[in-house]
């Protein structure tokens, strides 16, 4: 398990997942079905003390090429920041709602290993359409102002 | 189906035609929404002022030109996203329809018009279809997710209290705990103003 003080890294894009006013993180970058507790389903995250610039750069690379709307691309990577403490820290009725748990992944045709990939985890059960929005409220308030790559992993790359 | 974004230069003489003196509109159409969607639903809220000629319940707003300003601002973000086809956001993503987009204009009119002062909402896309307005303020968040089922879910918090819904109608007066926790701080703005 991530230790409380870890950082975690989320992958975002704006301006889909970020208002292009203020730099405020959008409720609706995390979807619903990986917060509602009906599946195994969870919302990817890295270790800050992990995590690598290659392998992010190559997970949005894979996103972008992934995604294919009608007059519409994915413009600009960035990295939202979270403490593990404050994700496990969120509360649905008094009790625990979200745990944070190492998933690493081993390297395929496009992506390489990813040793520091974690999930944020619903560990309260299913949940009405409410509480989604309530953890999805938690969650953008949680994290940090979204960076750039550089800004994130610096320049001696 | 005529969203509150499409009639918002008629709301503020529909508004202050609750007030002595001042004519209501002249547009049917827009008389006719506004009786429908705005007007003659009875409240549980704060006590709403009568207009003695029609006898017609109209609620005290104020802040009038900033609300219709980020209201159409609103309703040009939202209907972008007529441009999310499926696939947006990846294999499996759904593009908000029509409906979504009708809805969510329809839900930030709502909220417009019922919390005076409100400052203009972050809105966002999901992956599944929905729309979500959010508020942050020193004192306040709320986020508010239209389906285009004709309702939506909320979560609503300040210093003191919080609210949750599952599922509340569109186009019905706004839940009052919903408008008692996001009313309370709307004088410090938000973060996205």
């Amino acid at each position: 398990m991530p230790p409380d003080h870890v950082q975690l890294f989320r992958l975002l894009w704006n301006p889909d997942d970020i208002d292009e006013v203020s730099g405020v993180l959008k409720p609706s970058a995390f979807p619903s079905g990986q917060l509602d507790g009906r599946s195994s389903a969870y919302v990817s995250v890295d270790r800050a003390d992990m995590s690598r610039r290659e392998v992010m750069e190559a997970i949005a690379k894979e996103q972008q090429s992934k995604a294919d709307g009608f007059n519409h691309k994915r413009f600009a990577p960035m990295i939202g920041k979270m403490l593990c403490r404050e994700v496990r820290e969120i509360l649905l009725d008094g009790r625990q709602a979200l745990d944070v748990r190492p998933y690493p992944t081993r390297a395929t045709e496009a992506l390489p290993a990813n040793d520091a990939h974690c999930g944020i985890e619903n560990v309260f059960g299913k949940i009405g359409r409410g509480a989604v929005t309530q953890l999805r409220n938690k969650l953008s308030n949680l994290v940090s102002a979204p960076m750039t790559f550089e800004e994130t992993y610096g320049n001696d790359y | 189906m005529t969203s509150v974004c499409q009639i918002a230069p008629f709301v503020l003489p529909f508004v202050l035609c609750g007030q002595p003196g001042i004519a209501a509109p002249t547009s049917a159409s827009a008389e006719a929404y506004l009786f429908d969607k705005v007007a003659l639903h009875p409240r549980s809220g704060p006590p709403a002022l009568v207009d003695s000629q029609s006898e017609m319940s109209v609620r005290p707003l104020v802040s009038f030109a900033p609300l219709a300003e980020w209201l159409h601002e609103a309703a040009i973000k939202i209907d972008r996203y007529a441009d999310l086809s499926d696939n947006w956001k990846g294999p499996g993503s759904i593009g908000p329809s029509e409906d979504v987009r009708e809805q969510a204009k329809e839900l930030a009119g709502q909220i417009a018009l019922e919390i005076s002062g409100i400052p203009r909402p972050i809105i966002g896309a999901d992956d599944e279809g929905a729309i979500t307005l959010h508020w942050s303020t020193p004192g306040m968040s709320a986020t508010l997710t239209a389906y285009g089922d004709g309702t939506f879910s909320y979560y609503a918090e300040n210093q003191e209290t919080s609210d949750r819904s599952d599922s509340e109608a569109i186009g019905e007066p706004l839940p009052m705990s919903l408008v008692n926790v996001m009313a309370v701080d709307t004088s410090l703005g938000s973060l996205a103003v």
